[in-house]
């Protein structure tokens, strides 16, 4: 009887284990974003974000809708790369000129990196309803993707989202904080992009 | 014979325990690890690359050679080398093809990247490398809140070179590693390596 409680509890010894060691080989969370070609050689993106910062990132995004995520495709025909589609249901367009009822927004998938982030990091799932904050492709206008990583705020409980500082907030009014910093003339000091700077010198966009 | 079989339970427990404990502090002790490697590694130890000549025209060489110079002084096997200047694009980014070249250049990227590194894979292998500055943004090598600076970037996208992924953000609020994913203008705490990134590399070369 004594040895075999002991075996049984060397045989939940090893169980605890082997879970330790799949969760050790599983929880690794590398940000490199990989797409893969049918040869098994890839592509690692990685790219270095401006910091969140709520009126540049609502001034600088190209589209602010307040939506719902309704498809998900992880095997669409790939844009500069980008081979995971969201497909989201404009419910109120808040920044932008698009006059859809959806918006494509595309993404670098091979995980499930798709996050809204501020504060914590939420992965996107069909249904999910938010402010999503968008921004043009890499060298792709005209294409979207999320601003920031992405950066935009999910409904959670009670009609409520997570601001920028990570406080609850109900959706309505931050929506109305977006509309506010739209609203105001940016009035935020220009001065030359690298773009305008190597035209200048004669460099082009390279 | 009761209390023997009480006892062989009670030990089994504490195995299970002792498991348990095992493996409920195994993400502490990753924690410790904050640098994170892709598990991509360049099969000799040392890279080379090529320069936009317009970055050289603006003044930005000296930044490179100290971004540069910070990690071939890290401590490990690992060397960059500046080839020269070009007028390419990187052709990884801007084509999505190889042209056997190594190159840093500046390429429109939306708004919400400073800049973008992409690495062409063989197998485990990083066969070769291409870093786009944004040209929708404003840089500058000298700290000003109103340009980012081109120092701590470079630094940062050739952490990328090795291949080392971004720290978590959490991990930045104590110390801000080079690795840090999201930089704001006028800060250069990129430039210098911490810990963190001097053991990164140590670790992969």
């Amino acid at each position: 009887m004594k040895n075999k409680i002991t075996f049984a509890g060397f045989v939940v010894l090893a169980i605890l284990l082997i879970l330790f060691l799949l969760y050790s080989f599983f929880s690794s969370t590398p940000s490199t974003q990989i797409v893969t070609d049918s040869d098994g050689n890839g592509v690692l993106v990685n790219a270095l974000r401006t910091e969140p910062d709520f009126t540049n990132d609502t001034y600088d995004s190209s589209m602010i809708v307040y939506g719902t995520v309704t498809d998900i495709n992880n095997a669409p025909e790939q844009v500069l790369r980008h081979n995971q589609k969201y497909t989201i249901r404009i419910d109120k367009l808040i920044k932008g000129d698009e006059r859809q009822e959806f918006v494509d927004v595309y993404a670098l998938g091979g995980d499930d990196r798709v996050v809204i982030e501020n504060q914590e990091k939420i992965g996107l799932s069909v249904g999910d309803i938010g402010v999503f904050f968008l921004d043009w492709m890499p060298q792709g206008e005209g294409f979207y993707t999320f601003f920031g990583g992405p950066r935009g705020a999910l409904v959670e409980n009670n009609g409520r989202v997570r601001n920028w500082e990570g406080r609850f907030v109900d959706v309505n009014q931050f929506i109305n904080d977006v509309e506010k910093v739209l609203d105001t003339k940016d009035t935020r000091l220009k001065v030359k992009t690298l773009g305008e700077m190597m035209e200048e010198i004669g460099g082009g966009d390279n | 014979m009761y209390k023997t079989a009480k006892f062989s339970f009670l030990r089994s427990v504490l195995l299970c325990v002792l498991g348990l404990m095992i493996m409920l502090s195994f993400p502490l002790l990753k924690s410790v690890e904050a640098y994170v490697a892709s598990g991509y590694y360049r099969s000799s130890n040392s890279v080379s690359f090529y320069l936009n000549s317009a970055f050289v025209t603006l003044g930005w060489q000296g930044a490179f050679n100290n971004a540069r110079n910070s990690w071939n002084s890290a401590g490990s096997a690992f060397s960059f080398y500046q080839i020269g200047t070009t007028g390419r694009f990187p052709s990884l980014l801007y084509s999505g093809t190889t042209d056997g070249y190594n190159d840093i250049g500046g390429m429109s990227l939306g708004m919400s990247y400073v800049a973008l590194t992409e690495s062409q894979t063989s197998g485990w292998q990083i066969i070769e490398t291409d870093t786009a500055y944004n040209t929708n943004h404003p840089f500058s090598t000298s700290p000003s809140s109103l340009y980012f600076d081109v120092e701590s970037v470079a630094a940062h996208e050739l952490g990328h070179w090795l291949h080392l992924d971004e720290t978590q953000s959490w991990r930045c609020v104590i110390n801000k590693p080079t690795m840090c994913p999201s930089l704001a203008k006028g800060n250069t705490d990129l430039r210098s390596l911490e810990t963190d990134d001097i053991n990164g590399i140590n670790y992969i070369y």
